[in-house]
């Protein structure tokens, strides 16, 4: 039976979980997809994706895969004197990639590491207060700041 | 009967245009418009344009009505300095990953204080200057609203 989509009848409400159909163009073939797999798909570059790290003591160290929109949420159990950031690896690292930063305890020394990449700030220390934002420009392979 | 890939293409698509979709609530094909479709998403994401609390009075306390919008913006535009003020976050139980607040005022605010309403509060300035701004950002595994700007 083939009925018109405009004959369809309509509702108010739709759900993430609603399915459409979709043609994938790489295997060519048919297939349905819940609407939250649109909605991931649109959203990932905007909504970070959480990393967390608790460091328990000084000298510690958080490595950051390549991920394009990701918020590191550090919650110390106490005020550090130490601790390194270490970037995604300049190679995997995409133009426009956002690195969030928030620390819930101050720590007085920041490492931030380029891993291949420059890091363009003199930033050496972050707090509650006062988080930080870096944005990748792949032209000058450089971590800028984009939220003082 | 044409399969998909034979269908013509367009490559700008309307808001007044449909799409079919299967209805898990009424368990049939409907179809829905794409205005509709980039409401629902950008709704579930919070890239909505921000739900507006203007408030004026000198020294009131600003209170985040729940349930909260995913995208909020106090806006303080009162006619003098505030001495002190509070700020109470949306109720905890209502808030989603990723939900944020934009606090903006003109005057100065000397003591501000932040009810988390459930919530932990980390980072909240305690004090404003005149034309100063920040904003916080709900994280649902530590149950908590950071500063992130």
């Amino acid at each position: 039976m083939t009925t018109r989509i405009n004959k369809l009848p309509t509702t108010d409400i739709p759900s993430l979980y609603d399915l459409l159909i979709m043609f994938l163009g790489t295997s060519m073939r048919l297939c349905h997809r819940a609407i939250l797999d649109v909605y991931n798909f649109v959203v990932a570059p905007i909504k970070p994706t959480m990393v967390y790290a608790s460091p328990g003591s000084n000298g510690l160290s958080q490595s950051l895969s390549p991920i394009r929109y990701q918020w590191l949420s550090l919650t110390p159990l106490t005020a550090l004197s130490t601790f390194t950031i270490l970037f995604p690896p300049v190679a995997n690292s995409l133009q426009n990639d956002v690195i969030k930063v928030t620390s819930a305890a101050a720590i007085s020394t920041l490492t931030l590491s380029g891993n291949g990449a420059t890091v363009a700030t003199s930033i050496s220390s972050i707090s509650p207060t006062a988080p930080l934002e870096f944005t990748f420009d792949s032209v000058a392979s450089t971590w800028y700041v984009s939220i003082p | 009967m044409a399969i998909i890939p034979q269908l013509a293409i367009v490559d700008a698509l309307s808001l007044t245009d449909y799409i079919p979709f299967w209805s898990q609530a009424n368990g049939d094909t409907r179809r829905i418009s794409v205005q509709n479709l980039v409401n629902l998403i950008s709704t579930a994401a919070g890239i909505t344009s921000p739900t507006v609390y203007r408030v004026s009075p000198s020294g009131e306390g600003v209170t985040i009505a729940s349930p909260v919008g995913r995208n909020v913006w106090v806006l303080s535009k009162p006619s003098a300095d505030y001495a002190a003020t509070s700020f109470q976050f949306p109720l905890q139980t209502l808030c989603q990953q990723g939900d944020k607040i934009l606090f903006t005022t003109n005057h100065a605010i000397t003591t501000l204080t932040s009810l988390g309403n459930g919530s932990t509060i980390i980072g909240q300035p305690t004090a404003m200057s005149a034309n100063g701004s920040f904003t916080m950002m709900y994280d649902a595994v530590n149950i908590g609203w950071f500063r992130v700007a």
